[in-house]
């Protein structure tokens, strides 16, 4: 009896209950359909210039396919639908993979003749040259950094790293902890100043810096040529003549550079006779 | 090859053959000549013109000018490394904007004047008033420049009013120095970075500040070895990513941390309890402060300190207990070798000597002293700071070699060796560096009793705190005079009323002095540009004038000009005229001279020829039984200082209370000066980076340095900048009670503050942060906290800045 009661109780409750759901499933159902009619229309409108590359396209590297978010000329971006998702090809675009490829270190053929044009190796000695002040000053750093610390440089850095076109060349020292000590960016990570003329009116600098001969010396035709640089800071050779690097040496898989390229003492600080080390304190005051 | 070049080529190559004859680099053997290799230039050595680490550099010189700079494999304090800012520095020589002639202010605009001309009004305003004359140098002096500074004020002028801008970073670290040794300057040496096995860093950034040092510690982890860093500070820094250990404290709560530590040590009783019997006493402050306080027993001393549990450090500076116990534990053990590290986060503190004491305290009490790697080590800032502010005493209240001009016999012993009359000397302290300032902006008849101001070698007008009182006050007052000699125009030749073309780094012969007592010296490489002269010879040229306007103090005791000299020959040469300065090697004759001034006091600098030699020598340098010269790492350890008495482990010879001892002293944590409330709810601390040097006045001329850093900015919690409302990049207002300045947001920049902190370098003359600095001053040092007063932020143009004046500047 008291149960029955209860029962009763809640009937004019279940019956609401049933038209809530009704309602509910009617409008889930059109709205699904009216939905995907909706998605259908715009992908077709779309369909002239594809977000997403299909999957004949994907490869094709001349189309700039490359943004996967996409606005109108004027509009902010829109993101691309759910139905669109489901059908794109969600893998890396053509640019990518070809970086991807080129990214897994694969060793180089050391025995490949390469033999740049004369134009191509100055364009890379000036394009060296643009990011230091003289011949031996560490080079500028051509892309932002972590202001805070140096522990990304070397995950780049520690190999010969292409990227695209550019190559994220081998540190050719000895490691050191803190590479922002002596390497700062070119640009500035900090945030622009709008209309900040003062500072783009700071005057220029007449600071003319010595640039080394390029050529090493030959004493005949068919002699190892001497290096005209120092070596300081710059003991590991291959990270600039090394088999992927811009100035490759013709035989990179020879392994003991200065058993034939004659680095210069006065350079390298190590003519003692005329310019000896002062003396040791240390020794003298055991 | 055509005649003309070949012409071009041949004068510039016997200009630079005369320079360096000139320099008298001749007298010494040459340097490295060109090696006939291609077209390598011609090497010479040089200390590096920045910071107070002492780097040695090569300087590349080509045709008369400098072409390339580096790392100088053979010198002991880099051994071949140099910091960004080192590797560009031949660039300052060459910003297009070099000055180049006198120019003298004519109707509110600086038109150029002669030499003569410009030499001639300095003489006049001083001869017009000798008291009111005010000579502001700076840690950047070489020590002959610093040494004729002093010279022609104390023994000729009869006047103290000489200050160097070293009042503005190093005074604490001496006043710290002097009442806890008796005498200034660090113990220790740079060799103590490559024993240590703790770090540890008192508001200190030296992966920025000192890289090269820096580098040596941290470079010693490639090799295997372990070293343990701690910094302790109150923002994270590119340090940080180092340490093993990040300590954050509430601004100027460093105090109760050093005293937690030395409470931990007696109450774990790990203090080194034979180190303190032997060789230690204990001091606390007079009221008011005083330089060398009162005596109190080890029992006060405990009962002192014993306030300061690591629970109390806690509450007052933010720092967890345990760590405070981390740190008690690990001066507690003597199998490790502890250095402290510290630079402006203690020393610009309105209680900088009490925390410079303190840090001092806890390693004599703990015995973390006197052994390689075992020593409380300030740095410095700038090349000379100790060569020449500290040394050769450029200050209002000191003479050369750690003499005052208050004690009688100091004085006397200047006056014999200066061979001047006796009495000469003036034994008034004059006024330190923020009241001389202040006096000479204020109005002559309101007490402002400065009137003409001489400053060589560096630029208040950006560096002063609250510039509108110190500095820019003068504009407008009709009756007072500034003169600048300056490289580049600057934020302090804005203001001058006369402009004088210095002479930079190796366009002159100097003699620097380093944080490791090092002292170095190098030859004239290149001349200056157009009519640019040595500061020192513009001192000497002042007092000739003098000397000829009839001025009696220009003379010595013989009736003799004061800075007269003779060649080898025996013949007085005129070098107060420019075109004979360099007939002779007026920077050897004069430091020279000055050499004898630091015997009394166990300093003594090598001889010039030793120099020249050496890649710099750290004194006390005596000569050996073979004629030789043996420089000293450890001071007042008896295995290296040849001043301590045979078979004492430490003496301490220059002893306040005379029996040998150091003293620990106990100083209580006090609160800021000014400490952020309601309205001014931020912390405001001001600062460095890594690739601009002080107020960049040389680095921001240097497109590579520019570049990267080209402007400063605000460095602001990202939960504060939300709150704020303040996008980053985003140009906001800062204030203080002292005025306003704008720059954009910085989050997540290059240092991370903590909430309620704002930092801001003080590089960047367009956006000068020291315009809102507070400018007071440590009761003791006198030197301004910059590091900390209250701030407040707003979008521009939201309100209109507080000017009310500030607080007065303390005593």
């Amino acid at each position: 009896m008291k149960e029955s009661d209860e029962l009763n109780q809640y009937r004019p409750h279940k019956k609401a209950t049933y038209v809530v759901m009704a309602v509910i499933l009617t409008a889930a159902v059109s709205g699904y359909f009216m939905g995907l009619q909706q998605t259908g229309s715009t992908i077709r409108e779309r369909q002239s210039d594809s977000v997403v590359p299909s999957q004949g396209t994907r490869r094709d590297s001349s189309k700039d396919n490359s943004r996967m978010i996409k606005g109108g000329s004027n509009g902010p971006p829109t993101a691309p639908s759910y139905s669109e998702m489901a059908a794109s090809d969600r893998g890396p675009n053509a640019d990518w993979e070809n970086d991807l490829r080129k990214l897994t270190r694969k060793k180089p053929n050391l025995f490949k003749q390469v033999e740049p044009s004369a134009q191509a190796r100055q364009a890379v000695v000036e394009a060296r040259r643009k990011l230091r002040a003289f011949d031996g000053a560490p080079p500028v750093i051509p892309h932002p950094i972590n202001q805070t610390s140096s522990a990304a440089c070397l995950s780049c850095h520690n190999e010969n790293t292409e990227i695209k076109d550019r190559l994220a060349q081998k540190v050719p020292h000895k490691t050191y902890q803190s590479c922002t000590q002596c390497h700062v960016p070119t640009t500035t990570d900090a945030p622009p100043m709008a209309g900040d003329t003062m500072t783009a009116n700071w005057p220029t600098n007449r600071f003319v810096g010595w640039t080394n001969q390029l050529e090493g010396k030959q004493a005949y035709s068919g002699g190892p040529p001497t290096i005209p640089h120092t070596t300081l800071m710059r003991k590991n050779c291959l990270s600039c003549h090394g088999a992927k690097a811009r100035l490759r040496t013709t035989h990179p898989w020879r392994q003991s550079c200065l058993q034939c390229h004659a680095p210069s003492a006065g350079l390298d600080q190590h003519r003692f006779l005329s310019e000896p080390f002062p003396v040791s304190p240390k020794t003298r005051s055991q | 090859m055509n005649r003309r070049d070949f012409i071009k080529f041949s004068a510039m190559a016997a200009a630079t053959a005369m320079a360096r004859r000139k320099s008298g680099a001749a007298e010494a053997g040459p340097g490295e000549a060109s090696n006939g290799e291609g077209n390598s230039p011609e090497w010479h050595k040089a200390p590096c013109r920045f910071c107070g680490t002492g780097c040695h550099v090569r300087v590349g010189v080509q045709d008369g000018r400098v072409v390339a700079i580096q790392g100088d494999e053979k010198a002991d304090v880099n051994n071949g490394l140099l910091c960004v800012k080192g590797y560009h520095v031949g660039m300052i020589l060459y910003g297009k904007d070099r000055l180049t002639q006198p120019l003298l202010r004519e109707g509110g605009e600086l038109k150029p004047v002669s030499w003569d001309k410009a030499i001639d009004v300095i003489a006049k305003r001083i001869m017009e008033d000798p008291d009111a004359f005010g000579f502001y140098g700076s840690g950047q002096w070489t020590i002959p420049e610093g040494y004729v500074a002093q010279k022609l004020m104390k023994a000729g002028l009869s006047n103290n009013h000489i200050e160097p801008n070293a009042r503005l970073c190093m005074a604490s670290a001496v006043t710290g120095f002097v009442s806890t040794y008796g005498v200034d300057e660090p113990a220790g040496c740079y060799q103590d970075l490559d024993e240590c096995d703790v770090l540890i860093m008192w508001g200190n950034n030296p992966a920025e500040m000192h890289p090269v040092l820096f580098s040596r510690v941290i470079d010693r982890r490639s090799r295997g070895e372990k070293v343990r860093l701690i910094d302790i500070s109150t923002r994270r820094t590119r340090t940080t990513e180092f340490c093993q250990d990040y300590l954050e404290f509430r601004p100027q709560t460093d105090l109760a941390i050093a005293n937690g530590i030395a409470h931990l040590l007696i109450q774990n009783g790990t203090f080194d309890r034979e180190f303190v019997d032997r060789y230690c006493h204990f001091r606390q402050d007079t009221e008011p402060d005083s330089l060398f306080g009162k005596p109190m027993s080890f029992e006060e001393y405990r009962q002192a300190v014993a306030k300061y549990t690591p629970e109390y450090v806690e509450e007052l500076s933010g720092v967890p207990a345990e760590k405070i116990r981390m740190l008690g534990e690990l001066f507690g053990r003597r199998d490790l070798r502890i250095t402290s590290l510290w630079c402006m986060g203690m020393n610009q503190h309105s209680r900088g000597t009490a925390i410079n004491r303190l840090v001092h305290g806890i390693h004599l009490l703990s015995g973390h002293f006197g052994r390689p790697g075992d020593a409380p080590t300030s740095l410095t800032g700038q090349p000379s700071a100790c060569g020449t502010a500290r040394e050769v005493g450029t200050l209002a209240h000191a003479l050369p070699g750690g003499r005052l001009v208050a004690k009688e016999d100091h004085r006397r012993q200047c006056e014999k060796l200066w061979n001047v009359p006796e009495g000469r000397i003036s034994s008034k302290p004059g006024y330190h560096t923020v009241k001389l300032w202040e006096k000479f902006c204020t109005p002559t008849n309101q007490g402002g009793d400065i009137r003409t101001l001489f400053v060589q070698v560096t630029n208040p007008g950006q560096s002063l705190p609250n510039l509108h009182k110190h500095f820019r006050g003068k504009k407008g007052l009709e009756d007072k005079f500034l003169v600048v000699s300056e490289v580049y125009p600057s934020a302090s030749t804005e203001l001058a009323d006369l402009v004088l073309p210095a002479s930079l780094w190796v366009e002159k012969n100097g003699i620097f002095g380093n944080s490791e007592r090092r002292t170095q010296q190098w030859y004239k490489m290149v001349e200056p540009p157009g009519d640019a002269r040595d500061d020192c010879w513009m001192t000497i040229a002042i007092a000739r004038r003098l000397y000829e306007l009839g001025h009696s103090g220009m003379k010595d005791r013989d009736g003799q000009f004061i800075f007269a000299m003779k060649n080898d020959e025996g013949e007085e040469v005129p070098i107060w005229q420019w075109p004979h300065y360099y007939d002779i090697n007026v920077d050897k004759r004069l430091y020279e001279e000055y050499r004898p001034f630091t015997w009394m006091k166990h300093k003594n600098v090598a001889p010039y020829d030793e120099l020249v030699k050496a890649r710099g020598l750290r004194w006390p340098v005596v000569e050996t039984d073979d004629g030789g010269w043996r420089e000293t790492r450890f001071r007042f350890s008896g295995f290296d200082d040849p001043f301590v008495e045979e078979g004492k482990r430490i003496q301490f010879y220059h002893s306040v209370t005379k029996d040998d001892r150091a003293l620990i002293w106990f100083n209580p944590y006090e609160p800021a000066a000014e400490e952020p409330d309601k309205e001014f709810r931020y912390w405001l601390c001001t600062g460095r980076v890594l690739e601009h040097w002080h107020t960049g006045t040389m680095t921001m001329r240097v497109p590579p340095l520019r570049r990267s850093m080209p402007h400063a900015y605000i460095e602001m919690h990202p939960d504060d900048a939300a709150e704020e409302g303040f996008s980053n990049g985003e140009v906001i207002q800062l204030m203080t009670r002292r005025g306003q300045i704008e720059a954009p947001v910085w989050i997540e920049g290059r240092g991370r503050v903590p909430r309620g902190s704002l930092f801001v370098p003080f590089f960047d003359e367009h956006r000068l942060v020291n315009l809102v600095t507070l400018g007071a001053v440590c009761p003791i040092s006198k030197e301004p906290d910059y590091k900390k007063c209250a701030a407040k932020v707003g979008k521009v143009g939201s309100s209109t800045p507080a000017m009310a004046k500030g607080p007065e500047v303390r005593p």
